[in-house]
């Protein structure tokens, strides 16, 4: 999700190269998401089952990119159409680069309180949660007490590398604040709790490498995207496990950037992408719940849902909060990083 | 001079003689300086009247003085062990038979060929608790536990190190091929002993290539990204990374803007530094 090496150039990279797009393929729509299983699970699932308008074709392309997405728009040359980004993307605040979504068209009717606004509609629920090495942790934690808890369970700890990502609300979790009381975050709190860790945390930048730190028994215990601690697990055959006690629900958001030449056949899309007899589809392979309360998931991965856990403590990411005070969580999380 | 008479002779046009840089010159107008300037310019114009006020902000962030530091003295650190691991590398290069040079040069060179991230990430495996190192320390008894050596200053220095080792090799390979050996003949039969003339004459004239590649080492080091995040501590982290989150996550193009800007000043005043003692050199 985040590791762009080359952001600066990557931006006007972009610029040359969406011009090339556009010229060859005038009449492509582009849908854009993070990448890896998701990636092939969205194109079997969604884009190859989708009746595109005469003569359209689509693409789809692996790695959102925020920056990106605002250099292709502030220099007039859009050629994504749909931007598949995370939970901290397209709140109203990003407006400017977005263009608004039109709920005739797209049915929000049975899409989850809360989770369809002006810019974006959440098409899947993930969640941030705590998972762990079964050969260096042979009890059971209970939840993000224990991933702070040194001493009952020894062992390195691997976080994600982003103020915005969960690390201040998963410290304040630990250190007993209710999950529905968390926001406005107590950020001075949060480094108090972070501290008592800090010699053993490890940061990880893309989630294939929180699922290596912990595969690999670098870390005792990695909080990560539950698609990943699952991927670890049962995919890779790691020895992982994984707990749904205090996990942080987010979900992914479908948007239109602003410019976007093919807006109708792009709401078109999204609207189809969140409807009920296709939102649940992804589930066939990938533990992400539908944000369409109609639909239905696959029986066999019910129990490594998100959303199948909501009788234990779980807490929301409240997204307007964090993209309101994401300037001053940045700032916070970097000094107390770099600090000695 | 009369010279200048003799070159117009033969036709009414007369090419520059500059005329095969041009292209080049244009493509890094195009590709390298009007990119960077749009992305220095973002920091006057986004907030529409931000003036100074984003080289104030950051400025007056002492997160973004220590990322600088941590930039600057890595930057420190990895220039002075290639110049000496390099220096002698290509003195080792340069005394040898022409198999054993075509070997070292080869061997010296082929890191090039690999990508960057892949050897960041061959130096992770290596250097982590689980990693080769580490077993082949416990496997011969050297150590009981595993020596925590990845993400910290150390794994970071050796990762940069080995990696821009060629570009000191290169230059100061270069400027030994161009010593006249007779130089040295001359410096022992006028009795100077061999680590005299070594010195006295070998070193002084290679020099050129030494500070050309320090200054190569050290410009590189400032802008690098991929190595200290991955193989860094906390505490290793460069002005990079501060720049990517900017850019990517916050979408602060000014504040993104004004760090680069005073990296690229930096990078600036070292090669104006670097370029006077390299043309003292050449001078004397």
């Amino acid at each position: 999700m985040r590791f762009h090496m080359q952001a600066l150039a990557g931006g006007l990279g972009a610029l040359a190269l969406g011009t090339m797009l556009a010229n060859a393929q005038e009449n492509a729509l582009v849908w854009v998401d993070g990448g890896g299983a998701y990636h092939d699970a969205v194109q079997k699932e969604i884009l190859d089952t989708w009746k595109a308008p005469d003569g359209m074709t689509i693409v789809s392309v692996a790695g959102t990119d925020n920056a990106k997405l605002r250099a292709m728009v502030e220099s007039n040359r859009v050629v994504w159409d749909v931007y598949n980004g995370d939970n901290t993307w397209g709140t109203d605040s990003d407006g400017k680069w977005l263009e608004p979504l039109d709920y005739t068209v797209i049915n929000k009717d049975d899409i989850i309180p809360g989770f369809a606004s002006t810019y974006r509609v959440a098409n899947m629920i993930y969640s941030i949660q705590l998972a762990y090495n079964t050969d260096q942790v042979k009890t059971k934690p209970a939840g993000w007490a224990d991933f702070f808890d040194l001493e009952k369970f020894p062992g390195k700890r691997a976080v994600m590398d982003y103020s915005a990502g969960g690390i201040f609300e998963i410290a304040l979790l630990a250190d007993g604040v209710k999950p529905d009381e968390l926001y406005p975050l107590n950020i001075d709190r949060a480094i108090k709790k972070l501290d008592t860790i800090k010699p053993s945390l490890v940061y990880w930048q893309s989630g294939a490498q929180s699922e290596e730190l912990v595969g690999s028994g670098e870390v005792a215990m990695v909080m990560t995207y539950n698609s990943r601690a699952y991927d670890a697990k049962v995919a890779l055959q790691m020895p992982v496990d994984y707990i749904f006690e205090e996990q942080i629900l987010a979900a992914a958001y479908l948007t239109i950037p602003k410019g976007s030449k093919h807006v109708d056949a792009a709401m078109d899309l999204i609207a189809y992408a969140v409807s009920a007899d296709v939102n649940g589809k992804l589930t066939a392979n990938l533990p992400l719940a539908p944000s369409n309360t109609k639909s239905e998931v696959n029986p066999e991965m019910a129990a490594d849902l998100p959303s199948s856990h909501l009788d234990k403590p779980y807490a929301v990411f409240d997204d307007q909060w964090i993209a309101a005070n994401s300037a001053e969580l940045e700032k916070r999380y970097q000094a107390w990083k770099s600090a000695q | 001079m009369t010279n200048a008479m003799t070159g117009g002779v033969g036709g009414r046009f007369r090419l520059p003689e500059t005329i095969g840089v041009w292209p080049l010159l244009l493509a890094l107008a195009l590709l390298l300086f009007l990119p960077a300037a749009s992305i220095i310019s973002n920091s006057f114009t986004e907030p529409e009247d931000a003036g100074f006020s984003n080289f104030a902000r950051i400025l007056s962030d002492p997160t973004f003085g220590r990322f600088a530091y941590n930039t600057v003295r890595i930057a420190l650190i990895v220039s002075f062990f290639t110049g000496l691991i390099g220096y002698f590398y290509a003195y080792a290069v340069y005394k040898s038979g022409p198999t054993m040079r075509a070997f070292l040069l080869t061997c010296a060179l082929l890191p090039l060929w690999t990508s960057l991230l892949v050897r960041s990430f061959a130096w992770t495996v290596i250097l982590r608790d689980t990693g080769i190192l580490n077993w082949l320390l416990i496997w011969a008894g050297i150590v009981d536990q595993p020596i925590g050596m990845l993400r910290t200053s150390f794994a970071v220095t050796l990762g940069m190190i080995q990696i821009l080792l060629p570009f000191t090799i290169l230059p100061v390979y270069a400027s030994m091929t161009k010593f006249d050996p007779t130089l040295l003949s001359a410096a022992r039969s006028l009795g100077a002993s061999p680590a005299r003339s070594f010195w006295h004459v070998f070193f002084p004239a290679t020099q050129v290539g030494l500070v050309a590649g320090l200054m190569l080492v050290f410009v590189l080091s400032l802008g690098y990204y991929i190595t200290p995040v991955l193989l860094g501590g906390p505490r290793d982290q460069p002005v990079a990374v501060l720049i990517d989150a900017q850019v990517t996550t916050q979408l602060d193009w000014g504040a993104a803007g004004a760090m680069s800007a005073v990296v690229t000043a930096a990078v600036l005043l070292m090669l104006a530094v670097g370029w006077r003692s390299i043309k003292k050199i050449f001078l004397v």
